[in-house]
């Protein structure tokens, strides 16, 4: 190769590769070009699938071997000769420069930050952010309790990442994602180390900078325009960095004596405020499109280093974009062989850095650690005195077990709400949903508490009706609430709403179930349900308000809504039950008749209606009623949060399977068929110490498996059992109160419904 | 290729004014407008603007005079449409908004694909021209300061925006009436109500 470097500029780039989530070293070693055009570029990398190997911006690849087989030691000598031949060294990789700051004797050439800087720009709390004008979005370690997890979750609307220590971050949508993301992240990096981080919806933007010894040599600022499915910078503008945010940089830069590339990521809210993201030890990726904008900032650390002056630099354009180029592949690395098609091992689809290996090497040199241990559930006092009552008595396994003390409490904090009668005028009142459980002492305590009970068919309303709910205290919903066919209530519902146009039609036509409030199920607009009458347009509007209409004059009139809260967050459905109010407004005023009542569900999850819907339901009142003049009642049906912690699930271990790395798996003598809703929120489990007392399990990565076949029969898969757990062991699940009871099924009993012929 | 660098004064809708929905006064558009509003307040999410009208309306040719019924019922409304929404949306929240109407360089070759669709619809194509195009969106105003959101794009603009395709040649800040009143667009001062041009550098 003709030799264009006569002087002794020689740049050792690491990270070229350039896909649809690229490593910066191409962006620096064009940059670097651009300014010093005799320069020698050393282009470095782990993998030969790296494509910027290939790119004729490089004199010459430096190959390693993979991260996972890699002599650390003969590695970090052959860098620290490079170095010592008076080369520099552009780190792009995160991991590889933590590496590097804490192997390399004299990383002097190397245009990297130190130990303690990298620790001070650790996530997720990114402590050197101090007086930067950002924030850092709440999180929450994954090594808390699975129940302070789902809290956190559920507080953010399920709008949250769990991230990875490094990088790797997967959006959690619901507990199933959160935990699937949690076995493949630990499995991904070798580490337990995971945080999970509320999302903020705004722009992403970016502030790159360099710095030499502490000193601020330069930043720019970056706003993604366009993105990549997996969120990457595909197109985007440079412009300066605000004058307050690069002072800020400028100091926080000197007190960690930064030398090198760096990136602060962020996103900009919609009411603009800053929430930092991370903080990279290393340039972006699209660090050459700041050299376009007149700012060649790896051009800067080499004359800082007293390398060289670097050429000046044109001012081209502050915007640019990627393109996908087919480049010759150079003939000293030719691409490996084609992998056989049933090949499960899908290196291709790794990423060429290698880190998530790197990250376990390193791991591998720190003090090993025992499975941390998540916190177990505290056992509050009714708790403790339930479970001395009614699981300590050796009864038969599996049992679903009431707890008395415990669902009195609950019961009592809603007969407590509607004493106080929060609403003023607007009369409050609470619906117990009969189908989170139908049970004798739950329909009595409901009862005795004041509630209404919300039925979604014939069967539960008689069901209702016989343990002692006048017509007058029952709300009737749901897509087929007049089935089964059999006597009526007796006498007017307190309210009966469609759960459909159609269904209100043939109401009309055919007569209606004798209510006092009579209306329509709405629909969410923003989000997907299949219960209700859709708003989303102008014409189903108009098709309602038709309807409505058209009810007898005396009639009066209620609207209802109905949405999970546990799936949408409380903040998210307080949010939604804003809009709905807007909505009844509407047709209030379409239909030329006030809403007399409203009801309001469900599905909230125990702690979420104790510490956010209960306190606000005056407030709640207040805003309905200031939009709808005419409402009398305000209903509200909290769903599973008055049956879920209600009742528990005693079982008996039959068998603890103990696997030679450490794994305890345990079989029990209850099924997913006495626990289905196992997998869709955490149910906290307990035991009885040897010293006699009640204990909460804490969480780790053992496994509760039940007694019958199918591979679905895991009832927990994050427990950390106890070291002495043996067969005929008993282990009591708590939460099991709502649909754990209400849609348990026969499976594996030698039982079959009834009803078949 | 491009036409010759637009003016104001030489383009016909010098003297439009803003784009306003019509109301027939009946039924029919009271219930469109509690519709919207509904709508409106269940999309909003306390911040920032009504990106989803653009969505739910995609750009397209709208006849005008425009009823609130019709627009409600439309599969694609124009950028006076979008003005209009943004504007009902942006006072249900409050905050004070006045039309922008602003002169943006477009492709020459874009015209008969515009004149087409919009003469297909029977829709007035005279908001374009060769090279340049009449465009309407909307400012929210706080202490002097303008923000122009863009309905149609769902996105906040920038005065700085002065060269190639959909920069902005022309602007006026608030209807047709001139004001005494100045306001700030990102470092641009304009008075309220007078056309003003847009050059490199100005801001």
């Amino acid at each position: 190769m003709a030799q264009r470097f006569p002087q002794a500029l020689t740049c050792y780039v690491s990270g070229v590769h350039s896909g649809p989530n690229p490593s910066p070293g191409l962006g620096v070693a064009r940059s670097l070009r651009q300014a010093f055009p005799h320069a020698r570029l050393v282009a470095v990398d782990y993998s030969v699938e790296s494509s910027g190997l290939h790119s004729e911006v490089f004199d010459e690849v430096w190959v390693q071997r993979p991260w996972k087989e890699m002599r650390l030691p003969v590695y970090q000598a052959a860098i620290q000769a490079v170095l010592d031949g008076g080369a520099l060294w552009f780190p792009g990789q995160d991991l590889e420069v933590e590496w590097m700051a804490g192997a390399l004797p004299d990383p002097a050439r190397a245009m990297l930050p130190g130990l303690a800087a990298l620790e001070r720009v650790a996530k997720p709390a990114i402590f050197a952010s101090e007086g930067l004008p950002v924030s850092i979005p709440e999180w929450i370690g994954a090594d808390r309790s699975d129940w302070d997890l789902h809290a956190f979750c559920r507080e953010h609307g399920w709008r949250v990442w769990l991230k990875g220590p490094n990088y790797e971050a997967m959006k959690v949508r619901d507990w199933p994602s959160f935990r699937h993301g949690r076995d493949f992240l630990s499995e991904l990096w070798g580490t337990e180390q995971l945080f999970v981080q509320r999302h903020v919806v705004g722009a992403e933007e970016s502030v790159a900078f360099c710095a030499y010894r502490g000193e601020l040599l330069d930043c720019v600022h970056m706003t993604k325009h366009t993105q990549t499915a997996e969120g990457k910078t595909w197109a985007g503008a440079v412009n300066e960095v605000e004058p307050g945010f690069a002072e800020a940089l400028r100091a926080r830069i000197a007190e960690l004596n930064w030398t090198g590339g760096g990136e602060l990521e962020y996103v900009r809210a919609l009411d603009g405020t800053l929430h930092l993201i991370d903080w990279n030890p290393r340039f972006p990726a699209w660090i050459h499109a700041a050299s376009f904008a007149g700012h060649n900032l790896p051009a800067l650390l080499v004359e800082a280093a007293g390398m060289g002056t670097p050429q000046p630099v044109p001012f081209q354009t502050n915007q640019f974009t990627r393109i996908v180029l087919e480049v010759p592949v150079r003939n000293t690395h030719p691409l490996p062989a084609v992998r056989q098609a049933n090949d499960q091992s899908g290196v291709g689809s790794k990423h060429p850095s290698g880190m998530t290996e790197l990250s376990r090497r390193l791991r591998e040199n720190r003090p090993r650690e025992d499975e941390p241990v998540r916190p177990g559930p505290v056992v509050v006092p009714a708790m403790a005195s339930d479970l001395e009552e009614v699981a300590g008595n050796g009864a038969a396994t599996p049992r679903r077990m009431f707890l008395p003390r415990t669902s009195r409490e609950r019961f009592a904090q809603v007969e407590a709400v509607l004493d106080a009668q929060p609403g003023g005028t607007v009369e409050v009142g609470f619906g117990y949903s009969v189908k989170t459980n139908p049970h004798p002492t739950l329909l009595a305590l409901a009862d005795q508490a004041g509630m209404f009970a919300e039925v979604i068919s014939s069967a539960e309303m008689r069901r209702a009706l016989e343990f002692g709910f006048p017509p007058e205290r029952i709300i009737m919903n749901g897509p087929a609430s007049q089935w089964p066919d059999g006597p009526g209530a007796g006498g007017p519902l307190m309210a009966a709403f469609a759960d459909s146009p159609q269904a209100f039609e043939r109401w009309m036509c055919h007569g209606p179930p004798e209510a006092r409030y009579l209306g329509i199920r709405l629909r969410p607009v923003t989000f997907e349900s299949r219960f209700g009458s859709g708003l989303g347009s102008v014409e189903r509007f108009a098709h309602i308000v038709k309807l409505l209409k058209a009810m007898p004059a005396e009639q009066e009139m209620g609207l209802h809504f109905h949405f999970a809260s546990d799936v949408l967050g409380p903040a998210r459905w307080r949010e939604v039950f804003e809009g709905v109010v807007h909505w009844a407004a509407a047709i209030e005023q379409s239909v030329g008749r006030g809403v007399r009542c409203l009801d309001m569900g469900g599905g909230y999850f125990p702690d979420d209606f104790d510490r956010e819907l209960l306190p606000r339901i005056g407030a709640m009142t207040a805003s309905a009623s200031a939009m709808l003049p005419e409402l009398e009642r305000f209903f509200l049906e909290p769903g599973k949060a008055m049956a879920q912690p209600s009742m528990a699930l005693a079982t008996t271990v039959l068998e603890v399977r103990r696997g030679s790395d450490g794994a305890v798996e345990a079989v029990v003598d209850a099924a997913i068929s006495d626990l289905p809703m196992a997998p869709f929120y955490p149910h906290r489990v307990y035991r009885r110490t040897r010293q006699g007392e009640w204990e909460g399990v804490g969480g780790g990565s053992d496994r509760l498996v039940g007694r019958i076949c199918m591979e679905t029969d895991i009832l927990a898969s994050d427990l950390k059992l106890p070291e002495e757990l043996k067969a005929g062991d008993r282990l009591v699940i708590g939460d099991a109160g709502a649909y754990d009871a209400s849609m348990a099924y026969n499976f594996g009993r030698g039982l079959l419904e009834d009803a078949c012929c | 290729m491009r036409a010759a660098e637009p003016t104001v004064e030489s383009a016909p809708w010098a003297e439009f004014v803003p784009s306003v929905l019509s109301d027939h006064g009946t039924e029919c558009c009271a219930m469109a407008r509690a519709w919207y509003t509904a709508m409106d307040r269940s999309m909003w999410r306390g911040e920032g603007g009504p990106a989803w009208i653009s969505r739910k309306f995609p750009w397209g040719p709208s006849k005008w005079p425009l009823f609130w019924c019709e627009a409600m019922e439309a599969e694609e409304l124009d950028c006076g449409a979008h003005q209009a929404l943004s504007m009902e949306a942006f006072r249900a929240r409050g905050i004070r908004v006045v039309p922008v109407q602003l002169v943006q360089r477009q492709e020459v070759h874009h015209l008969p694909h515009w004149h087409g669709r919009w003469g297909d619809a029977s829709a007035s194509p005279a908001w374009a021209r060769e090279g340049v195009a009449y465009h309407e969106a909307c400012a929210t105003l706080q202490e002097g300061r303008a923000e122009v959101w863009d309905p149609t794009v769902g996105a906040w603009l920038s005065p700085r925006h002065l060269e190639g395709v959909r920069s902005i040649a022309a602007v006026r800040i608030g209807g047709a009436t001139a004001s005494d009143e100045f306001v700030d667009w990102r470092g641009v001062r304009l008075r309220m109500g007078v056309w003003a041009s847009l050059e490199a550098g100005g801001g």
